[in-house]
């Protein structure tokens, strides 16, 4: 159309010009007539003088007319002139704006027959071919129109069939937008909620799906793009759905609207899992049943069995005649088999108990305790258990376990029960030779392996035998061994602990499991025996280690006064503080973040530290709290500067001064002879045993080595000591700790966060 | 003379642990049973046993019930309470410990061991 009023306006404008141009020829037309006219009067009047004789007037004609002739032929050619002119120009033009007409009324059909081969022809012809070129780019235009409407029919029907596709799916499936607005619902999704799913379009998703799957959705955004969240969601009707959500990418899809749709979408997608989770529910159900009917009838095979063992041993046996072969045979027979019935007997309890135990570890019914724990008691408590069988089987058994390793957090009789799931499978699978349990630390982690020299496990087998039921090799000719439970549970035991477990060796030479457990950090590492100096070493032996090994550095230091470290992200700060504390005689180092800062602690020790609080990556308050937190460091004084007023959080953190910006010049140099004059502050440690003879030779020990200390002897009393204390290390008896849940209580309560603490193992119990 | 009730609905089990404990009698220990948890507070009430092994799950009053009315409500803190438990590693440990009973031991059981046990409670 735009191009069609484009055509009127530039034929209709060639139209004007050819009207204006029209009105100019006749005008022109009028002139030659009036010229003609004159003209021929003049000829008349020139006849008729020269008919007439002559006058002094007629001098003055006769010198201004020509002869009569030329007059006439002048008119004759002037009235020729005329329709000429009439005929070239007036006429093709009116052929012309005839035509811009009908071109005007898209009469584009129209011929225009002008032959003149002047500029009128021309125009024309341009005229023409106007219209001819109109009439293709319609054609072109009704062409493009069509296929338009053929695409958009396309599209249409791509949209209802992917619309119907959303409606009709089994799943139920929701768009929304990141601020939390439905953008679409798809059917199965609104019955679910008995709701219709176009109301719901717009509304926040809590309003209309509630609070489970609002939370859904934020954790989703919270986990960002690509990495799915799912959850189970409970409705009313007792329906259990599976929503899974993820966050949807649209990249600049074309123009307009989709454009700059990379903004966070989130898919929800919901199945019904309501008769699954039913299933998962009966399976549980049915274990414990099974579980409950077949414990009842072993309990009497099984005791039964043993009281029958028990009064033939003690009683009948005895009493029979011991002269008869055949009686001894059969006495001997009747233990065997009573041995064999009970053994089969405690067998099945076994099958139980770890059928059970996977049941409840995969529908996640398993209270988990979360102690502190040290790998080497989990090994030696698994090695008690199975040294007789070892013995037993003829095989060395060796343990060996890199000491003083950090602690682990963890649920110790599951984890036991992993090392023996592993030691007594190698006993079972070894024919000679030796099993080795082995722990070392490599990184953050543990490993513990247990190696055996038996047949070996195909490569193959490597990842199916932590399957359900699974014994590797010929179950038809291998007699199986166990369960085959012990595996997955080892599995799921120390999965749940965030470690792996995994098989390496060849089939040859025997196999060895690997397990891994993450350590804890070293702020809480364990002493192996109540060796006092070993303690004070424990407590002294960063601040010693750095001083002898540093000790050309410290000397050189120590001649030319104290050292300051400054640690300001702020470059400017970092100069101001440095030529002030260098004016006042001291040895300035400085860090410009928090990493540099630890880093420089620990190649030399400052004798003060002066920290920002608000840097990047690290923050002055993770710097203080691992200055505070290292025993070798944990003396050298902090003052805090900043900008941010938290002096509770420093003190928390064991910071010495809060000071905050802008920066008091005389108060924090008040403040760096005080805190250097003063030395480092005397550690205050708290002894807690349940001996008292215990609790007093260290007490003697530590106050001879400096330290102030206070002591308790049971669990309720340190509690209340230590509250009133504040002491900064606290020795603590590990059995009394496990038995009393006191370092537990203590070590969680907020006040007590950057307490150290140690522990003391290896006393003999009365 | 000390007194110890056992408290099962199973005969067998019953028969068992009564066996069990036979050699006990000859000590002078006078051994009671009963079929479901009623019964067993009646007999607690009554002989005020020393000892009493108690099924968790028996008819009319579960072991739960029976073990809280005797320890909390009629406050007999000195009868030894042992609860018998079928269930495994499911046996709720913390009902266990809200009804008061002593220890808990898990079917199926050693019989020795379960005499042991009933020596040392007994002190003979």
């Amino acid at each position: 159309m735009k191009y069609h009023a484009g055509i009127r306006k530039g034929v209709c404008s060639i139209m004007k010009s050819l009207m204006i141009f029209k009105r100019t020829h006749q005008r022109i037309l009028v002139l030659v007539a009036v010229v003609a006219v004159v003209n021929f009067f003049f000829t008349v009047f020139s006849i008729r003088n020269a008919a007439i004789a002559t006058t002094p007037g007629r001098i003055l004609v006769s010198a201004l007319t020509f002869s009569w002739p030329l007059w006439l032929m002048l008119a004759v050619f002037l009235v020729v002139l005329f329709r000429i002119l009439n005929k070239l120009i007036n006429e093709p033009l009116n052929t012309i704006i005839d035509y811009a007409k009908k071109l005007v009324e898209h009469d584009y059909d129209a011929k225009i027959d002008i032959n003149t081969g002047d500029e009128f022809d021309a125009l024309a012809s341009i005229l023409q071919f106007l219209a001819i070129d109109t009439i293709e780019i319609f054609e072109r235009f009704e062409e493009a129109a069509g296929e338009l409407a053929e695409r958009d029919a396309k599209l249409t029907s791509i949209y209802n069939y992917l619309e119907a596709v959303i409606d009709n799916m089994a799943d139920g499936l929701m768009v929304v937008n990141a601020a939390g607005e439905i953008t679409r619902v798809n059917k199965p999704l609104a019955y679910c909620y008995g709701i219709n799913a176009s109301e719901a379009i717009g509304k926040m998703v809590e309003q209309v799906f509630g609070k489970d799957m609002s939370r859904l959705f934020k954790q989703s955004i919270g986990t960002g793009f690509g990495v799915p969240v799912a959850s189970d969601i409970e409705l009313s009707s007792s329906m259990v759905l599976k929503a899974s959500s993820t966050v949807v990418r649209v990249h600049g899809l074309g123009s307009g609207e989709w454009q700059s749709r990379d903004a966070n979408d989130v898919v929800i997608i919901t199945s019904d899992v309501t008769r699954e989770r039913n299933i998962d529910r009966m399976k549980t159900d049915f274990i414990s049943t099974v579980s409950h009917e077949l414990r009842t009838p072993l309990t009497s095979i099984l005791g039964f069995t043993e009281i029958i063992q028990e009064r033939l041993r003690d009683q009948i046996f005895p009493n029979l005649p011991a002269d008869s072969k055949k009686i001894a045979r059969s006495v001997k027979l009747i233990e065997d088999n009573i041995g064999i019935i009970i053994g089969e007997g405690m067998r099945l309890t076994s099958l139980i108990n770890d059928v059970l135990d996977i049941a409840k570890m995969e529908s996640g019914k398993v209270d988990w305790k979360n102690e502190t724990l040290h790998i080497e008691d989990i090994i030696k408590r698994a090695a008690q258990t199975t040294k007789s069988l070892c013995d037993k089987a003829g095989l060395e058994f060796i343990v060996d376990v890199e000491p003083n390793m950090p602690p682990i957090s963890g649920d110790g009789d599951r984890l036991v029960q992993v090392v023996i799931n592993l030691i007594s499978n190698a006993i079972k699978f070894t024919a000679d030779g030796s099993v080795t349990c082995r722990a070392w630390r490599q990184g953050s982690e543990a490993v513990i392996s247990v190696i055996d020299t038996g047949i070996g496990i195909d490569p193959r087998d490597r990842d199916s035998i932590f399957e359900k039921f699974r014994q590797v090799g010929d179950t038809l000719t291998d007699k199986p061994k166990g369960t085959g439970l012990g595996l997955p549970i080892s599995k799921q035991i120390i999965n749940h602990h965030k470690g792996r477990i995994w098989i390496e060796g060849n089939t040859a030479r025997g196999s060895t499991f690997f397990f891994t457990l993450p350590l804890l950090s070293a702020d809480s590492f364990r002493l192996t025996s109540t060796d006092l100096d070993t303690l004070v070493k424990t407590i002294r032996s960063g601040t010693a280690e750095a001083r002898t090994s540093l000790s050309d550095s410290l000397d050189s230091i120590a001649a030319g006064g104290k050292t300051i470290l400054v640690v300001d992200d702020d470059e400017n700060i970092r100069e101001l503080l440095t030529q002030e504390l260098q004016g006042q005689g001291y040895n300035v180092r400085t860090a410009n973040n928090g990493v540099e800062a630890i880093k420089s602690i620990k190649e030399i020790r400052p004798h003060l530290i002066i920290l920002d609080v608000m840097m990047p990556e690290v923050s002055g308050f993770d710097v203080a709290a691992v200055i505070k937190g290292d025993p070798a460091t944990a003396d050298v004084p902090v003052i805090i500067l900043s900008i941010i007023e938290d002096a509770e959080r420093g003190r928390r953190l064991g910071v010495d001064r809060y000071l905050t910006k802008p920066i008091n010049k005389e108060l924090l140099f008040n403040d760096i002879k005080t805190l250097l004059a003063g030395g480092t502050s005397k550690k205050k440690i708290m002894v807690v045993d349940e001996n008292e003879s215990n609790v007093k030779t260290l007490t003697d020990v530590l106050l001879a080595k400096g330290y102030s200390v206070i002591s308790a002897t049971d669990g309720l009393g340190s509690i209340e000591k230590a509250r009133a204390e504040k002491p900064d290390i606290i020795i603590v008896d590990a059995t009394l700790s496990e038995r009393d849940e006191f370092v537990k209580t203590l070590r969680f309560e907020k006040e007590f966060e950057n307490v150290y603490f140690i522990y003391l193992y290896g006393h003999e119990k009365p | 003379m000390p007194a110890i009730l056992i408290a099962d609905d199973e005969q067998h089990i019953r028969m068992l642990i009564e066996q069990t404990l036979e050699s006990l009698e000859d000590e002078g220990v006078d051994i009671l049973t009963a079929q479901n948890g009623a019964e067993a507070l009646e007999i607690i009430k009554e002989k005020r046993p020393e000892l009493v092994f108690l099924d968790v799950m028996m008819p009319k009053m579960n072991g739960f019930d029976v073990c809280n009315a005797v320890k909390n409500e009629l406050g007999m803190k000195e009868v030894y309470i042992i609860m018998l438990t079928a269930k495994g590693q499911e046996f709720d440990k913390e009902k266990g410990a809200e009804s008061g009973c002593d220890l808990y031991i898990t079917k199926p059981f050693s019989p020795k061991e379960l005499k042991n046990k009933a020596r040392e409670i007994l002190g003979l």
